[in-house]
């Protein structure tokens, strides 16, 4: 019952929300349900049962001519994601707590339809609800960013909309295939699934399907077009969830679909995957010295750390796996932790431009040292989150190919070029002669109660930090608690 | 170098930069085992301790001369890692922190009653002003530059010693870093301290020594790089080799595999020799240069010859990683952003979205409402289905 109330709580959440009405009432009660929410993942991982993989439970029959039932259940991974689910979201409610948003009661009921969805995707044990979840959570995503996104917002959020769909067809195909070979009476149950039985060819078909639709949920090079426009135009609370939690998505489903069911092909094509992965990390990385636009950057940083989570997860080898568990718990702290300091900065001087932006440490020291913080993280320095996860992913891909680890292993040097001399551009230096769009526009406006410069981190922006802060060091040092 | 001087003084002495030369130290085994990086450990040094040295001469900021010297001090210390004295090294190491600490944090002074100028050029006649500083300063300056008794003597010593019983060329070369070592140090000390004073008369009325509390560091630092030597003494000047013995144990393996030859008494004596010829020479030449002549003084836009024009510009390696790996990386960057990101990969994504527009425009005609081509493209079919069911049999 608990990981039913887990999903069922944000659904109820939304309901509430689209019934209220007040924007300060919608986010009181956005916010402190979700924190609910929370203590609630927290209570599921207190009573999670670490030797029995079917650790909470649940199943509700429900087309049973069809093989398909309500099964809820909870591994390792999917305690870990829900927890870290649970615990992004407060902080995303909360990074737009100084914004106002049109219609808030449909932004924040959105958010909260998300996280059911995301509840729901990494507890399923029924293949056909897991691939309800997983669509479910691509609409009020695609919502969030139509609605409140920014520039050419209806081209991007379309694109993005069709390209993620079309893979997840091929998931539900090869899904309804391998029901079909699942040993009678035939089960979307994902025991049945793994025990389905396939010759090579088929599997490799299987592993095409599965693995065009995590590739594009991931996304991996070279499916990976729609991301960075993406989380440009989306609002910073849409960039959060899709690359805080949504992104994680493809990558369980690597874990719990791609490899369990088609092992062989995984071990023939592993490889080749995996060059891919690696090019991909080498490529986002090499672009992202050229980006301009914060988002963007931190955009294709997410292509190539994903990049070598995918790449080590190929490999298959028990540290590889660790590190890809931590890592997407790190990623996803670290990537909303850099996004909401984006959009801060973003509120404070009206731009997101590096060129346009300099000196910023000066005025806001405390936001300079929260996101040098959260960046060193994100680089992957020793004693943060982001070097536990990388450092066991590149052992694992060195066990497996010196090369493919020296080459992934450019993506720590490289993020720590490009991310410190975006650091040193933005936080650093002069500022502009010329001000700021957002100070210039509030000078305009009359309100010179405002002071013209950018002011530092108000309490609830530090509220936002703080935690992703914690959570930085805690993985950092000491990491045995998000084993899997 | 561009840190506050305390955090040069630290990174330069103890911590960043001689963590490489700890490292081989402590992988010395390994080194032993493959003899070709030992060779290449070796000119590495070699070629690291001439280039920096040669730079040093001519650079005026009293920081960047102590930086490229750094630099030069710890190509000796390959150097002795490369030819298999490893206790030279971990030795040298420990007497060039003492004295590259002084001498950061003496400049540290100087730079303080400068008020921040940092331009040797528009220094001079320091001594008079700040004794204390002079006095540290000199003791550093001789300790870096192997005057004995001061610790670089007998660190330095024994590299090149060890080194010339490994390959009498590499100590030529070595010998001739040295030798350039006296020369910048002694610019340095000269033009900061001797002569007239060259900065504006607003900072001459400011010269005043640094407090107690700057000062007191550099009187112990100074005390650690006149005596550091005594941490290993060779036998020869009647010593313990105290270091050697203590690191005996670290170095055993990689020293059993290396079999260093020792020298005979009198080459040791002759190369010791040359070596205190060659520092006198050096100082006195500095002092004729740069207190006598009143050279060294070019302002940075003057015409330089050459070679003096190649060390004043660095050797342009700064502008070599410019050309060769910044612009690239940035030229490759912009053209896989603008060419392969736009015009191929999503181009290629897009591709997809435009044939399905583009058929459904095409098929589009064939719904043309006539019920008689309706049958007629459903004889087709079935024919087609007939056609291919004989074939599949």
């Amino acid at each position: 019952m608990i990981t039913v109330a887990l999903i069922g709580f944000p659904l109820l959440l939304t309901l509430a929300l689209f019934l209220l009405r007040g924007e300060r009432l919608l986010k009181w009660t956005a916010l402190l349900g979700s924190l609910l929410e929370f203590g609630w993942a927290i209570f599921a991982w207190i009573n999670y049962e670490h030797y029995c993989k079917c650790s909470l439970r649940v199943k509700i029959d429900w087309l049973e001519s069809l093989g398909i039932s309500l099964q809820l259940g909870m591994d390792g991974i999917s305690i870990l994601l829900v927890i870290l689910t649970a615990f992004l979201i407060p902080l995303i409610i909360l990074s737009s707590w100084n914004q106002s948003y049109t219609k808030p009661s449909a932004f924040y009921g959105l958010i909260l339809l998300m996280e059911m969805a995301f509840m729901g995707v990494f507890t399923a044990f029924d293949g056909i609800l897991f691939y309800i979840f997983w669509e479910m959570a691509l609409i009020p995503a695609w919502f969030l960013c139509a609605v409140w996104g920014g520039y050419d917002r209806i081209r991007i959020t379309f694109k993005f909309f069709i390209y993620t769909f079309v893979g997840s067809l091929f998931m539900l195909g090869a899904l309804i295939y391998l029901y079909y070979k699942t040993p009678i009476p035939h089960s979307f149950d994902f025991r049945w699934l793994y025990a389905a039985t396939l010759t090579s060819t088929e599997q490799l078909w299987i592993f095409i399907a599965l693995f065009l639709a995590f590739a594009i949920k991931i996304p991996i090079f070279p499916f990976h077009t729609w991301q960075p426009d993406t989380y440009t135009t989306a609002p910073a609370q849409g960039t959060m969830l899709l690359s805080g939690i949504m992104l994680k998505m493809g990558i369980y489903g690597v874990i719990r679909w791609l490899i369990p069911i088609t092992p062989d092909a995984v071990a023939d094509y592993g490889p080749a995957v995996m060059i891919l992965a690696i090019t991909g990390i080498v490529y986002a990385s090499l672009i992202a010295f050229r980006q301009d636009d914060m988002k963007r950057l931190v955009a294709y940083n997410s292509i190539a750390h994903v990049g070598l989570i995918a790449a080590g997860l190929f490999t298959l080898s028990k540290q590889a796996y660790d590190g890809a568990v931590i890592q997407m718990l790190s990623h996803g702290v670290n990537s909303v932790g850099l996004f909401a300091l984006i959009g801060m900065i973003e509120r404070r001087t009206g731009t997101r431009s590096i060129a346009s932006l300099g000196g910023l440490a000066r005025q806001a020291p405390w936001l300079a040292i929260f996101f040098m913080i959260i960046l060193l993280g994100s680089i992957s320095l020793p004693l943060t989150n982001g070097f536990v996860g990388e450092f066991l992913l590149l052992i694992g891909l060195f066990n497996y190919s010196i090369a493919f680890s020296a080459v992934a292993g450019l993506t720590i040097i490289f993020g720590a070029g490009y991310m410190l001399w975006m650091y040193q551009r933005v936080m650093l230096g002069e500022s502009p002669p010329e001000g700021y769009p957002a100070a210039e526009a509030a000078r305009l406006h009359g309100r010179t109660n405002r002071s013209p410069i950018p002011a530092d981190l108000t309490l609830t922006e530090a509220l936002v930090l703080i935690p992703i802060v914690i959570m930085i060091f805690w993985i950092g040092i000491a990491p045995g608690l998000f084993y899997p | 170098m561009a840190g506050p001087t305390p955090v040069s003084a630290l990174i330069h002495a103890a911590t960043m930069v001689t963590a490489g030369v700890y490292m081989v130290a402590r992988s010395g085994v390994l080194y032993a085992l493959a003899p070709p990086t030992m060779a290449v450990v070796a000119i590495t040094g070699l070629i690291t301790a001439v280039f920096a040295a040669s730079i040093a001469i001519y650079q005026n900021d009293i920081k960047k001369i102590l930086a490229y010297s750094t630099i030069s001090q710890l190509g000796f210390m390959f150097l002795a890692l490369g030819v298999g004295a490893f206790t030279s090294a971990m030795f040298h190491l420990t007497t060039h922190a003492f004295f590259k600490a002084l001498l950061f944090l003496a400049a540290g002074s100087v730079i303080h009653a400068m008020g921040g100028g940092q331009d040797i050029r528009k220094m001079g006649g320091l001594k008079k002003k700040l004794p204390w500083t002079y006095y540290t300063f000199l003791i550093g300056t001789v300790a870096i530059a192997g005057v004995p008794p001061f610790s670089g003597f007998f660190s330095k010593d024994e590299i090149l010693l060890q080194t010339f019983s490994a390959d009498p060329v590499f100590w030529i070369v070595g010998f001739t870093g040295s030798l350039m070592t006296v020369l910048y140090m002694f610019r340095l000390m000269n033009l900061t301290f001797l002569g007239n004073f060259r900065g504006t008369s607003d900072q001459q009325h400011h010269l005043y020594e640094s407090p107690r509390e700057m000062l007191i560091p550099l009187m112990i630092l100074a005390f650690l790089s006149a005596i550091g030597g005594v941490l290993n003494v060779p036998a020869i000047f009647g010593g313990s080799s105290f270091l050697e013995h203590a690191l005996h144990p670290v170095f055993a393996g990689a020293q059993l595999l290396l079999h260093t030859g020792g020298l005979t008494l009198n080459t040791g004596v002759f190369l010791l020799v040359v070596t205190l010829i060659g520092i006198l020479v050096m100082a006195y030449l500095a002092y004729q240069l740069y207190v006598l002549d009143g050279k060294g003084l070019k302002p940075d836009d003057a015409n330089r010859r050459f070679l003096p024009h190649l060390l004043f510009q660095r050797y342009y390696v700064d502008e070599l990683y410019r050309k060769s790996i910044i612009n690239p990386l940035l030229a490759l960057s912009g053209f896989l952003n603008r060419v392969v990101e736009f015009r191929v990969i999503d181009w290629l994504v897009n591709g997809v979205g435009r044939a399905m527009v583009w058929s459904g425009n095409t098929l589009r005609y064939i719904q043309t409402g006539h019920v008689g081509f309706y049958l007629f493209m459903m004889i087709i079919g079935i024919i087609l289905l007939l056609v291919f069911n004989v074939l599949i049999r």
